[in-house]
């Protein structure tokens, strides 16, 4: 989950991470009433969960009570990326000498934390790691042995500031290994007359820790209808395509080369579900449902090669979706642990089943097209 | 000869008596794998199968000799039944859970190295080495013992695959799972340096998927050190950009990971590529 600015600095705070005090503001507030208590001169920050938002003109100045509050009603109008701003952060603009670049993230080659670090501040951090590799420093993090004082030196040596920043740095690397973070940035980092300040402030937790970590029941997200959906019926997987074929398959590898054999034969999914780890008859069903329950999919293709699933229960559920559901095309791809149960039962309610996944796929792709 | 596992490997199965390790422990013994024990928390005495349990993982292995451990332990307790197995001396170790928390999968590999042990996963099927040992939940019908070495991130692709092998007539010596990802205990890398070491196989299978940037790295390793012919698969072919497609490491972010980059990348190093599981058989016998 991405934290959004003002939630991030709420941490930043907790830990001892110097920011600004900062008033959240959104549409439903009595904007006039919050204006009495910020600091001038102002910035206003658009809080959206995108990057780009100082290019898309969604951070702007105030000088004065009356040009913020016109400032915040043009803010309020404003989309950045898909994303209508409906929250905005109210800080007390800083005096800053030098802007740095610091974040931790998880080096998935090494299996560690590694701190990423840039002289060049307030950028994009890509575009600089492309043109000018040298401006980047990486420290991967020994989780055992922890940030070492070398370390720490090296790093602030790299982006030429004073040993001030070693707190900063450990406060960081407490936050990634805590909070269960992906990632904790700090883009810029500034040297102001009062010292270094997180100006800005970007995490991700890891959704895999939601039952550890506080934050998930206590900030709330707006789902969409592919979140909503994949809540709804209990999904691993759901992923929404452009096509016409809705494909169930019993596993995410087979799931993408029943995608590319789509593509290849001509054909196009509507979507895609995949049942993971444990599943029984109601998984199948439940994903078949989430499926059909777009109104692009014509034809519906089940494709599934059971080692932990038995297609018995996978038939049942299938049998238990049309049922509820009345008839619609179909084409159904069994093999594996006691297929010939699973088949048997499907024949027996009018629904054949092939052992090969190209001739499924074939079949499925003929049915599109004809629809 | 096997990679990892072979006739004379012992397992402990963690996680013993759940749902899906006490059906899969059985299978295992049902098609040869030697376990030897296994660990439930508050569950030592028993018999699951005709293999004792005991509570904790030392208990065990002071009254078994234990080379492997499976673990079917949910992801809320992963991590500390993988301490549990490394601080008992258990040096190599198949994970299954899905869904462990990055923090927690980082501490489990890292601890193992360090401890000399290797973790296999997390969320993975684990390995099979047909006729020999199974560690892991492969349905061994489509497997025969043979001479083609396979790793993959994909459980149920990996089936696909050595089930259109074995239609031609073609075994496999082992099969390895290393997980969906995004962090790996095992890399395609530490496994083909093992079946580059290995006299059985006589050629070698990757199947990869979109995302992150292993198969790249595994595409510069086969040109380096790889000299046993190499058929590569890469699923996600038609994966649009920023959806993870069923796996956490599966999603195309930006310009990497896609699958147009690792095809080339292993084309460029002398890879074979096959564009679905029935090219693989017929790619393997020009080679073989």
């Amino acid at each position: 989950m991405d934290l959004y600015e003002f939630e991030a600095k709420k941490i930043f705070e907790q830990y001892g991470i110097p920011v600004l005090d900062g008033v959240v503001i959104t549409k439903e507030d009595d904007i006039n009433g919050l204006l009495t208590t910020i600091s001038l001169p102002a910035v206003l920050k658009s809080q959206v969960l995108t990057g780009g938002r100082g290019v898309a003109g969604g951070i702007k100045f105030a000088e004065t009570k009356e040009e913020a509050a016109e400032k915040i009603r043009e803010l309020f109008d404003l989309t950045i990326k898909k994303y209508a701003v409906d929250t905005i952060l109210i800080e007390k603009k800083a005096n800053i000498r030098k802007e740095v670049y610091v974040s931790i993230t998880m080096d998935k080659e090494h299996s560690c934390p590694v701190f990423i670090v840039s002289p060049e501040g307030g950028v994009d951090i890509e575009k600089v790691a492309e043109k000018t590799p040298e401006k980047i420093l990486k420290v991967r993090v020994d989780i055992f042995k922890g940030l070492a004082g070398y370390e720490l030196r090296k790093i602030a040596k790299k982006l030429d500031v004073g040993p001030e920043i070693f707190s900063i740095l450990k406060k960081m690397y407490s936050i990634f290994m805590e909070c269960d973070a992906n990632l904790v940035e700090i883009n810029p980092l500034a040297i102001t007359e009062e010292g270094l300040l997180a100006v800005d402030a970007k995490m991700t937790i890891d959704n895999k820790a939601s039952y550890r970590q506080e934050i998930f029941s206590r900030v709330e997200r707006k789902k969409d209808q592919i979140q909503k959906l994949i809540k709804k019926y209990g999904l691993s997987t759901y992923v929404e395509l452009d096509g016409n074929i809705g494909v169930v398959s019993g596993g995410a590898g087979t799931g993408m080369l029943t995608l590319d054999l789509i593509q290849d034969l001509g054909g196009k999914a509507a979507n895609f579900a995949e049942l993971g780890g444990i599943t029984d008859a109601e998984t199948i069903k439940n994903a078949m449902k989430a499926v059909s329950s777009n109104q692009n999919v014509k034809v519906l293709l089940a494709t599934m090669i059971g080692g932990l699933d038995r297609m018995d229960e996978m038939a049942e559920g299938i049998i238990a979706f049309f049922d509820e559901h009345g008839p619609m095309p179909v084409v159904i791809r069994m093999s594996g642990t006691l297929e010939d149960v699973g088949r048997k039962m499907l024949q027996e309610k009018g629904f054949e089943a092939t052992g090969d996944p190209y001739e499924a796929v074939q079949k499925a792709v003929k049915l599109s097209k004809e629809c | 000869m096997a990679i990892f596992i072979d006739k004379k490997t012992k397992v402990l199965v963690q996680g013993i008596t759940g749902r899906t390790g006490s059906f899969q422990a059985e299978i295992m013994k049902d098609c040869g794998t030697k376990i030897v024990a296994g660990v439930t928390p508050g569950k030592g005495g028993r018999e699951i199968h005709g293999i004792p349990v005991y509570d904790l993982v030392e208990e065990a292995v002071a009254e078994h000799d234990v080379n492997a451990a499976i673990s079917f332990v949910p992801a809320k307790f992963a991590l500390d039944a993988a301490y549990e197995a490394i601080d008992a001396g258990i040096q190599f170790m198949v994970i299954t859970a899905e869904g462990i928390p990055n923090v927690d999968i980082l501490k489990m590999i890292q601890y193992a190295h360090a401890k000399n042990s290797r973790i296999l996963g997390p969320d993975t099927p684990g390995l099979i080495s047909p006729g020999k040992c199974k560690i892991g939940v492969h349905p061994d019908r489509f497997f025969k013992e043979g001479i083609v070495g396979v790793v993959s991130k994909s459980g149920a692709l990996s089936y696909e695959v050595c089930k259109s092998m074995v239609e031609e007539s073609m075994g496999q010596s082992t099969v390895v799972g290393i997980g969906g990802g995004p962090l790996w205990g095992t890399s395609q890398t530490d496994v083909l340096r093992l079946f580059q070491e290995d006299k059985e196989t006589k050629a070698i299978v990757l199947l990869g998927e979109i995302g992150g940037t292993m198969e790249e790295k595994t595409a510069q390793y086969i040109k380096e050190r790889i000299d046993k012919p190499v058929v590569s698969l890469i699923v996600g072919r038609s994966a649009p950009p920023g959806k993870a497609m069923g796996h956490a490491g599966a999603i195309i972010e930006g310009k990497a990971g896609t699958a147009k980059s690792k095809i080339e990348a292993l084309r460029k190093c002398d890879s074979l590529i096959a564009k679905t599981p029935r090219d693989i058989p017929k790619l393997l016998l020009g080679v073989l």
